[in-house]
C-alpha cells in the first residue's frame, strides 16, 4: 500500500490579494513490497534501425540486448523488434531459458540498420506483441523504445502518440523511452513515455545505450505500482498546476496528474502550484492516489487528510528547508523546460517574458532560506546562459536532468553531466563535477 | 507559463475557430505546436500559414479540397520564395494560383485587406474544383504498405505488408503457431 501525504509549502495565506502557495503531495512506496512475489515480466525492446544508427549506435544496442538475454530471469519473456521504413520481429516472446537465450543471440545478427524512422509502427508492433502474448495476465507488460532520430515515417504527431500510449497504459503495456544522441525528437518519445507510464532517458552518445537500457530494464524490479494518478480538488476560483511537467489536466476544481511507475526505493514529491485570491477565505485541498500493482487490473486508492492555509495578517511563515527545496527543484524544472522549448524555437521574446514572471519570484524564495540560496545562483546562471544559442546536446541534458531531479528519478549516466546550472555554461569552459542526481 | 501564441490568440487574429485550426494541423496544412502537452504554443510560421489558407480559402472558396490547400502551401514552401506565403497570408502580395497548376486563366487570392471585396463569380469557383479533381502536378507519392516480418528461426521468416494493427497481431498469432508446429515436427 502507497502512502499519500499532502501539505502546502506556508500554511498561511495573505489577509488579501493575489496568493500563490506549493502543494506538496509525497507518495511513500512501503520497503516491504520488496520482499513480495514480483510478478514476472515481459519485456519488449524496441530498436531504432534507421540508417543513422549505424555502426556503434546499433551496435551498442544489440549489446545491450544482449546482455539482458543473458542476464534477466529465467522467468522473463523477451521480444525484439526493430524498425525503420519497415518493422522486423527478431524475437517474439522468447523465454529466456538457456535454449531462449541462445534464440534470441543468433537473431541478434539479423538485426540490420536500413531505411527511415517509422517509430510509431516499431512501438505499436511491440505493444502489440505483448498484450497477445499466452497467459500475458499477470505479467508486467514493458516496452522500452531506443531511437537516435525524430519519426519521419507513419505517426509522427506528439498528441497522437501520446493518446496510443494512454491506450496501451490502460490495457496494462507500460513504455519507456531511450533517447541517443542529439537529433532525437524529445517531444515524440516524451510522449511515448511518460503518457506511456514510464520514464524517458538520454544517452549522450553510443557509450552510454548498454547502461542506459540496462539500467531501466533492471530498475523494472523494484517497480510496486504503475499507472500512479494523483487527483488533487481545490476550490472553485482556485487555480492549480503541476510543475515538473508529468501529464495533467485541470478541470477548475480538480487537477489530476499522471505520475507513471514508482519505485521501492524511490518516494515522489509532486509539487503543486496553487493560486487564488485570499478574499475568498482559507483554502482547503484534498487529494486521492490511485495505482495499479504490476500485473494486475483493479485499482487501489488512498487519500490523505487535507492541507489548509489561513489567511492572515502576520508576516508570511517560512517554508521548511524540505519543503523549500522541493519547490525550487520543481520549479527550476518547469523554468529550464520552457527555456530549452523556446531557445530551441530561438523565440528570445518568449525567454524574456518568462524571465519577467519568474525571475524575481524564484530568487526571492530561493534566499528566504539558507538551505535553499544554491537555486538562486543556478537560476542566474540559467537566464544568462539562456539569452545564446544552446546547443541541442545542452538542451537535452539540462531538460533530463532537471526533471529526473524533480520527479527523483534515477539517471543511468556514465559519467556525471555536472548540475543544471553547468549546462548553461559558455559552450567549451570545463563543467563542474559531481553534480546532484 | 505565457506562450507567444496560444490557439486562442491564432483564432482571434485569423477569425476561425480553434477546431477548425486544430483540424488544419491534423490535415497537415499548419506544423504541431511547439511544446507539447501543456507546453504548447505558436508561433509566426504557424500565424503566416494560417493566414494564407484563410485568404486561398475565401478567395476560392471555403469548398476547396484541403487536400488542395495543403498542395499549394507545401508547393510554395518548397519553392525558391518560401516567404510568399508570408507575405500573401498578411495581404501584402496576390498570388496567381493558376501559375502553380497551369490553369489556362489566371486565379488570384486577394490581399487580406480587400477580403470584403465579392466572391469570385461561381464560374471561376467550379473551374477552380474541376482543376482540384486531378492529381497535383508535385502530388507526394502514394505511401507504399509497411512491411512486418517476423522471424521464426534465421532461415524462415514471415511477412506482411498492412499498416493495420490488427492484422499485424493476427500475424502474429499465425507466428506462434507456426513455431509450436516446428518445434512438434522436431525442427530446430
Amino acid at each position: 500500500m502507497l502512502e499519500l501525504n499532502i501539505n502546502f509549502d506556508q500554511s498561511d495565506l495573505p489577509a488579501e490579494g493575489e496568493y500563490r502557495r506549493h502543494l506538496l503531495a509525497r507518495v511513500t512506496p512501503p520497503q516491504q513490497e520488496l520482499t513480495e512475489d514480483v510478478a514476472p515480466l515481459d519485456l519488449a525492446l524496441v530498436i531504432d534501425a534507421s540508417g543513422s544508427m549505424h555502426g556503434a549506435p546499433l551496435d551498442a544496442a544489440k549489446q545491450a540486448a544482449a546482455t539482458l538475454a543473458r542476464e534477466l530471469d529465467a522467468s522473463t519473456r523477451l521480444t525484439v523488434v526493430s524498425f525503420a521504413n519497415d518493422v522486423v520481429v527478431h524475437a517474439d516472446a522468447v523465454r529466456l531459458d538457456d535454449a531462449g537465450r541462445a534464440e534470441v543471440l543468433a537473431m541478434l545478427g539479423s538485426l540490420e540498420p536500413r531505411g527511415t524512422t517509422d517509430l510509431h509502427a516499431g512501438w505499436l508492433t511491440g505493444c502489440t506483441l505483448l498484450a497477445e502474448g499466452d497467459d500475458a495476465d499477470g505479467r508486467r507488460r514493458h516496452v522500452v523504445v531506443l531511437s537516435d532520430g525524430c519519426a519521419n515515417q507513419g505517426v509522427v504527431e506528439p498528441g497522437q502518440l501520446a493518446s496510443e500510449a494512454r491506450a496501451q497504459l490502460d490495457g496494462g503495456v507500460t513504455t519507456s523511452g531511450v533517447g541517443v544522441g542529439d537529433h532525437y525528437s524529445p517531444t515524440q518519445l516524451a510522449a511515448l513515455a511518460e503518457h506511456g507510464g514510464g520514464a524517458l532517458h538520454d544517452a549522450v552518445g553510443a557509450a552510454e545505450i548498454v547502461e542506459i537500457l540496462l539500467g531501466e530494464v533492471r530498475s523494472l524490479g523494484d517497480v510496486v505500482a504503475e499507472d500512479l494518478e494523483l487527483v488533487v480538488f481545490v476550490p472553485r476560483g482556485v487555480r492549480a498546476a503541476e510543475m515538473s511537467g508529468a501529464p495533467s489536466v485541470f478541470d477548475g476544481e480538480r487537477l489530476t496528474v499522471r505520475l507513471g511507475s514508482i519505485r521501492a526505493s524511490r518516494p515522489r514529491e509532486v509539487v503543486i502550484r496553487v493560486s487564488g485570491d485570499a478574499s475568498y477565505g482559507a483554502l482547503t485541498v484534498s487529494a486521492e492516489l490511485s495505482w495499479r500493482r504490476s500485473g494486475e487490473t483493479s485499482r487501489q486508492r488512498v487519500g490523505a487528510d487535507a492541507a489548509v492555509a489561513t489567511p492572515t495578517m502576520a508576516p508570511p511563515a517560512l517554508p521548511s528547508a524540505r519543503d523549500a527545496r522541493a519547490v525550487m527543484v520543481a520549479w527550476q524544472a518547469d523554468i529550464v523546460r520552457w527555456v530549452a522549448a523556446y531557445n530551441r524555437d530561438r523565440n528570445q521574446e518568449a525567454i524574456r517574458r518568462l524571465w519577467r514572471r519568474d525571475y524575481e519570484p524564484f530568487v526571492a524564495y530561493a534566499n528566504q532560506l539558507q538551505e535553499t540560496v544554491e537555486f538562486a545562483e543556478a537560476i542566474r546562471a540559467v537566464q544568462v546562459g539562456s539569452q545564446r544559442r544552446m546547443s541541442e546536446r545542452r538542451l537535452k541534458q539540462s531538460v533530463d536532468m532537471s526533471r529526473k531531479m524533480a520527479r527523483n528519478e534515477e539517471a543511468f549516466y556514465r559519467d556525471s553531466r555536472g548540475d543544471v546550472a553547468c549546462q548553461f555554461a559558455p559552450e567549451g569552459l570545463p563543467r563542474r563535477r559531481g553534480g546532484r542526481r | 507559463m505565457e506562450p507567444l501564441l496560444t490557439l486562442d490568440d491564432l483564432a482571434q487574429r485569423s477569425g476561425e475557430k480553434p477546431r477548425t485550426i486544430r483540424s488544419w494541423i491534423r490535415q497537415g496544412l499548419l506544423p504541431p505546436a511547439r511544446g507539447g502537452g501543456r507546453a504548447s504554443y505558436y508561433d509566426d510560421e504557424h500565424l503566416d500559414r494560417l493566414l494564407f489558407v484563410v485568404a486561398l480559402r475565401k478567395k476560392a472558396g471555403a469548398r476547396l479540397p484541403t487536400s488542395v490547400v495543403r498542395d499549394v502551401l507545401h508547393q510554395l514552401l518548397r519553392g525558391s520564395d518560401p516567404d510568399v506565403v508570408r507575405r500573401v497570408g498578411r495581404g501584402e502580395e496576390s498570388l496567381e494560383i493558376a501559375d502553380l497548376f497551369g490553369a489556362p486563366e489566371a486565379f488570384s487570392v486577394a490581399p487580406m485587406a480587400s477580403m470584403s471585396a465579392p466572391a469570385p463569380a461561381d464560374d471561376e469557383v467550379v473551374r477552380y474544383m474541376e482543376l482540384s479533381q486531378e492529381e497535383p502536378i508535385d502530388a507526394p507519392p502514394r505511401p507504399e504498405p509497411r512491411w512486418t516480418t517476423i522471424q521464426l528461426r534465421e532461415d524462415l521468416e514471415l511477412r506482411l505488408a498492412s499498416d493495420d494493427p490488427e492484422r499485424v497481431a493476427r500475424l502474429a498469432r499465425i507466428a506462434r503457431r507456426l513455431r509450436q508446429l516446428l518445434e512438434q515436427e522436431g525442427e530446430p
